[in-house]
């Protein structure tokens, strides 16, 4: 869909104060973005606080947007970036509490645990497995499943807002699906061992 | 021909553009299909675990809003560091029925802070002045030390799965004749023991 004022135009003024040309950039993206980080995270309170921190990133590096990319490139980096930090910060989170678990002998965290396993029991226990096989995959592979399988985005688009070559794009989507068949498959091993 | 690539398989998968003949190679070649079917299960696993977007309040953003954030983060750190460093230097501050009055006590003399009015809110302004600076440039520098350590982390982790991926990629291949190879072998036996038994 073409917009009567292109982004470069909004942006333009938005860099000179204009709050009101900041304002329209916000809701023109905004749904997309929130979509994105919810695609990543599956958690409404998490998504809600890291779109906000991601457009008020935006709002302090507006005037360093140069427009080698892309604006919509530009914060869908932005965006996905924040969305691997705060991978990154759970990971050392979970090992802090493993070792919690193993210094004191219980975890921390459990109550949040015990929602969660609630959550999946009403929701669709089949469903649980893949999510976190999706889950378990490193960041930047999960990236790729997000951005081209959910957000249907174009090869190209991937490789402007990650600034890598399409080809490790590819690269990096077939790991992923790999990972991810082969969590099928064992999981097919040991179901079929069961029974 | 050469077995498919990962990006060849990858532009089957996701129906990109291509050469014909990659199809054709595809369907002829069993180790290529092995790790044909891997990818596509991998995505039927993937499509499957696709999130459904729930109803979302919309997130607060604006520039105004921004605005005031920003506003209201040097409303209140910067009297407070400043209030701090001006104690350091010998002010005193005082609160009490007659309200709130900053006392001078360097030197051990003590005269109160209205004669001082001018004196303080010069040394005020350039303390604010040099507060703001010195947090921007910590910002700064906290900010380029933690992008140094992550790309750190990203270039030897990216070092070392090419390495992994190289001697994973060998492996997987292998396997997927293996696989073949194992599959022919059994149906064979079969077709053995079919005919011993008949
Ligand atoms: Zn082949």
């Amino acid at each position: 869909m073409e917009h009567l004022v292109d982004d470069i135009e909004l942006v333009r003024r938005a860099q000179k104060g204009e709050g009101a040309a900041f304002d329209v950039l916000v809701k023109r993206y905004e749904s997309k973005i929130t979509g994105l980080v919810y695609r990543y995270v599956r958690d409404t309170d998490t998504a809600l606080d890291l779109v906000q921190d991601i457009f008020f990133k935006i709002f302090r590096n507006l005037v360093n947007f140069k427009g080698e990319s892309k604006f919509s490139s530009w914060i869908y980096r932005i965006a996905i970036n924040d969305c691997i930090d705060h991978k990154r910060r759970l990971k050392v989170r979970k090992e802090q509490s493993l070792n919690q678990i193993q210094e004191y002998g219980y975890d921390v965290a459990d109550e949040r645990d015990e929602a969660n396993i609630e959550d999946s029991h009403l929701a669709q226990l089949e469903q649980a497995w893949v999510r976190r096989a999706v889950a378990d995959l490193p960041p930047n592979q999960q990236s790729i499943v997000v951005m081209k399988v959910y957000q249907d985005l174009t090869f190209d688009q991937i490789s402007e807002i990650l600034d890598e070559p399409v080809s490790t794009v590819k690269s990096r989507l077939y790991k992923a699906l790999s990972n991810l068949g082969s969590v099928m498959r064992r999981k097919q091993v040991i179901e079929g061992g069961r029974t | 021909m050469k077995h498919l690539s990962e990006e060849q398989l990858i532009d089957i998968l996701m129906n990109e553009p291509r050469d014909a003949a990659l199809d054709q190679h595809l369907a002829e070649c069993p180790p290529c299909n092995e790790r044909y079917r891997l990818i596509a299960d991998g995505l039927s696993v993937a499509e499957a675990a696709e999130p459904i977007i729930p109803e979302m309040p919309r997130p607060m953003i604006s520039h105004a809003a921004f605005r005031r954030r920003t506003w209201l983060k040097r409303a209140v750190v910067l009297p407070l560091a400043a209030m701090l460093v001006l104690s350091l230097l010998g002010f005193g501050f005082q609160s009490d029925q007659d309200g709130f009055s900053v006392q001078f006590s360097l030197l051990g003399t003590q005269t109160t802070a209205a004669n001082h009015d001018a004196r303080i809110a010069d040394l005020e302004q350039r303390l604010l002045e040099a507060i703001e600076l010195n947090t921007k440039l910590t910002q700064n520098q906290m900010d380029s030390r933690f992008e140094a350590v992550f790309q750190e982390r990203d270039q030897n982790l990216r070092e070392f799965s090419t390495a992994l991926n190289a001697q994973i990629k060998g492996i997987e291949l292998q396997n997927s004749e293996n696989m073949v190879d194992l599959r022919e072998e059994m149906l064979q036996e079969v077709r053995t023991a079919a005919n011993q038994g008949r």
